[in-house]
């Protein structure tokens, strides 16, 4: 239990995906600025990120590694992320139209979000992953497992950005400071809180 | 005419653009591969320059099945370097969980003698989660206690005459383990070595 | 190509679209390799080479590929000169390989690449598409470079390896010194470029009165 405790916290706070890792920064500063998107986005991605490694994490092992196609590794993995996407989003906009117009405009933007590459390519790297999340050995459910929490920090950062976002507007700032400059160093101080989380870790 | 039709139309216009520049960029990095191809030899220099710190040309040397193993692990590789050291990749079981640490040690000679060990570098661990608990005071132990090494004293997690100890507190299990590939290697070393002709 | 186009080409990719401090793309590896100078070159390179392969090949392509496939397509064509580069760099840079580590298949997603493939390379010939890749990407490594001296500088007192002085504040080579410097850098970026644009303006806007009151008179 406690090594669960402790993947957890290393995935969401320690190597925040978004505030340490600087993955799936585009969607962070362009589409952080109302709560209700940032939650949407965030999620998808979760979801997306989830199922992806589920899915290449066997892929390399299982298949390319033994056939020594190592080097195909990109292409397919892009392949299989685009092909997932695509097909979620058919599935949510037959399955439920309200979530569709919620959420279904962010999800082709996902498929160029590093966030999802990002971790399907962190997962397989034996020696990265087990050393961030502190484990002995490595399987596809803890991929998935660190999929899934690598995308609730990235979410949890963004909701944290959007609420922020919201108040630094208002700030009356030097003109050349304002829009992104403004949003990188409410960024910066957002890394710096989350920094302290390294002190557990 | 329906095939005629599909043959036109979009959609197998897509596919096939997709497939043409799947295929022909599968082959040219088929091709590319081979030509890049990093052997497995090219890595175990590379591996063993980062782990000595400058380039340096070596032989691998031949392992008899009872060299491969010991009471306290196993040996994976040997290499003489051109300057007279040993660089063996050895492996310690009874670690945390029942699984082991696979380390580098470069043992130090001059003029065939030993003089004790140069370099001890973590390679691989199966099953062992506190590894980032060791620190440099942990490793300093195989190099400094140069007399006990020569003497023949081996490194183990109890205090007693015969060991040196070596502990990091809280990782007691993985500390056995790394302990137990520095001693595999020492007893390559003593037995294997120095039968061989080197001086112990 | 006219000398004219060619100057324009240039002029966009380094300074009126900078796509690290004016169009604010790629941020990623922007953030993640100016730790260092010699970090933020090595990927200033291999965007400047992929940037430039992907943009002509895909140029050459734009009539065949049909418009419904055409980010897939293009995304493979990127994936397979990020392949090579990557399988290049392992063979005979293996430093910069390590140091660039997850990054170096990110490019793939870059938002830069994708983005001017979409609205240069696709709509563009081929010596054009591949000039705006080289300066885009000249644009991108210039950035990241100064970004990459300014960290090391401040946070670990040294420029490309070489120790400079004693100063050193950890804070710049640390994830939240990454935002900081880059919001200054787009801060102090885009206020001389708007200075220099109203200048210019100026400069034009009083010739042509200038012009004007000639031909009155």
């Amino acid at each position: 239990m406690g090594t669960f405790l402790m993947i957890i916290v290393m995935a969401v706070f320690v190597n925040n995906f978004l505030l340490v890792q600087f993955l799936g920064i585009c969607p962070f500063l362009g589409l952080s600025k109302k709560s209700s998107s940032a939650l949407g986005m965030g999620l998808a991605v979760t979801v997306v990120m989830t199922i992806t490694c589920l899915i290449t994490y066997p892929i390399y092992y299982k298949i390319l590694v033994p056939l020594g196609l190592q080097y195909l590794e990109i292409i397919v993995f892009i392949f299989v992320i685009a092909s997932l996407v695509q097909m979620i989003e058919k599935v949510i906009k037959k399955f439920s139209k309200p979530l569709y117009n919620a959420m279904g405009i962010y999800l082709p933007l996902i498929t160029t979000n590093c966030a999802v590459l990002g971790v399907a390519e962190l997962v397989i790297d034996k020696g990265q992953i087990m050393a961030i999340l502190g484990v002995g050995s490595m399987n596809i459910g803890l991929a998935a497992l660190y999929g899934f929490f690598a995308g609730i920090g990235f979410t949890l950062a963004m909701y944290i950005m959007s609420g922020l976002r919201d108040k630094v507007d208002y700030l009356d700032t030097s003109k050349s400071l304002k829009g992104f400059p403004m949003t990188m160093m409410t960024a910066c101080f957002m890394a710096m809180g989350f920094y302290v989380f390294n002190l557990i870790g | 005419m329906k095939v005629n039709d599909f043959l036109k139309s979009k959609a197998f216009k897509s596919v096939m653009v997709l497939m043409c520049i799947a295929l022909v960029a599968g082959g040219l990095l088929a091709i590319l591969s081979d030509v890049l191809y990093v052997s497995d030899q090219e890595r175990i220099e590379r591996a063993i320059n980062t782990i000595y710190g400058e380039e340096i040309s070596f032989e691998e040397l031949e392992l008899s099945d009872s060299d491969k193993t010991n009471e306290y692990g196993s040996i994976d590789n040997v290499y003489l370097l051109e300057d007279e050291n040993y660089l063996i990749k050895a492996t310690g079981l009874h670690g945390y969980k029942d699984g082991t640490v696979t380390v580098w040690i470069v043992a130090e000679y001059d003029k065939a003698e030993f003089l004790g060990l140069k370099k001890v570098v973590v390679a691989s661990y199966e099953k062992q989660t506190l590894m980032s608990s060791f620190t440099n005071d942990f490793y300093k132990t195989f190099y400094d206690s140069k007399e006990d090494v020569i003497g023949g004293k081996y490194f183990a997690v109890t205090e007693s005459e015969n060991n040196i100890q070596n502990i990091t507190g809280g990782a007691s299990k993985s500390s056995n383990a790394i302990n137990n590939a520095v001693d595999s290697g020492l007893y390559y070393v003593r037995n294997v070595i120095a039968s061989d002709g080197g001086e112990i | 190509m006219t000398t004219k186009r060619f100057k324009q080409i240039a002029n966009d990719g380094v300074i009126k679209n900078n796509p690290t401090l004016r169009l604010v793309l790629g941020t990623c590896p922007t953030l993640a390799l100016s730790t260092t100078a010699m970090n933020g070159i090595g990927m200033g390179l291999a965007v400047i080479f992929i940037l430039t392969c992907s943009n002509a090949m895909i140029s050459m392509l734009r009539k065949i590929i049909p418009n419904e496939v055409r980010i897939p397509a293009f995304i493979l064509i990127i994936a397979a000169f990020v392949t090579i580069v990557r399988m290049v760099l392992d063979k005979y840079i293996p430093a910069l390989y390590e140091s660039l580590g997850v990054y170096l298949p990110l490019i793939v997603v870059n938002c830069i690449i994708l983005g001017r493939a979409e609205s240069f390379a696709s709509k563009n010939a081929v010596l054009e598409s591949a000039f705006d890749g080289l300066f885009t990407g000249i644009g991108f490594a210039i950035a990241i470079t100064l970004m990459g001296i300014v960290r090391e500088a401040l946070g670990a007192g040294s420029i490309f390896g070489i120790h400079v002085w004693d100063f050193k504040m950890e804070f710049f080579t640390s994830a939240a010194g990454a935002f900081f410097v880059y919001g200054l850098f787009i801060a102090i970026f885009n206020a001389i470029y708007t200075s220099v644009e109203n200048k210019q303006r100026q400069k034009s806007f009083l010739l042509k009165l200038e012009f004007a009151s000639k031909k009155e008179a």
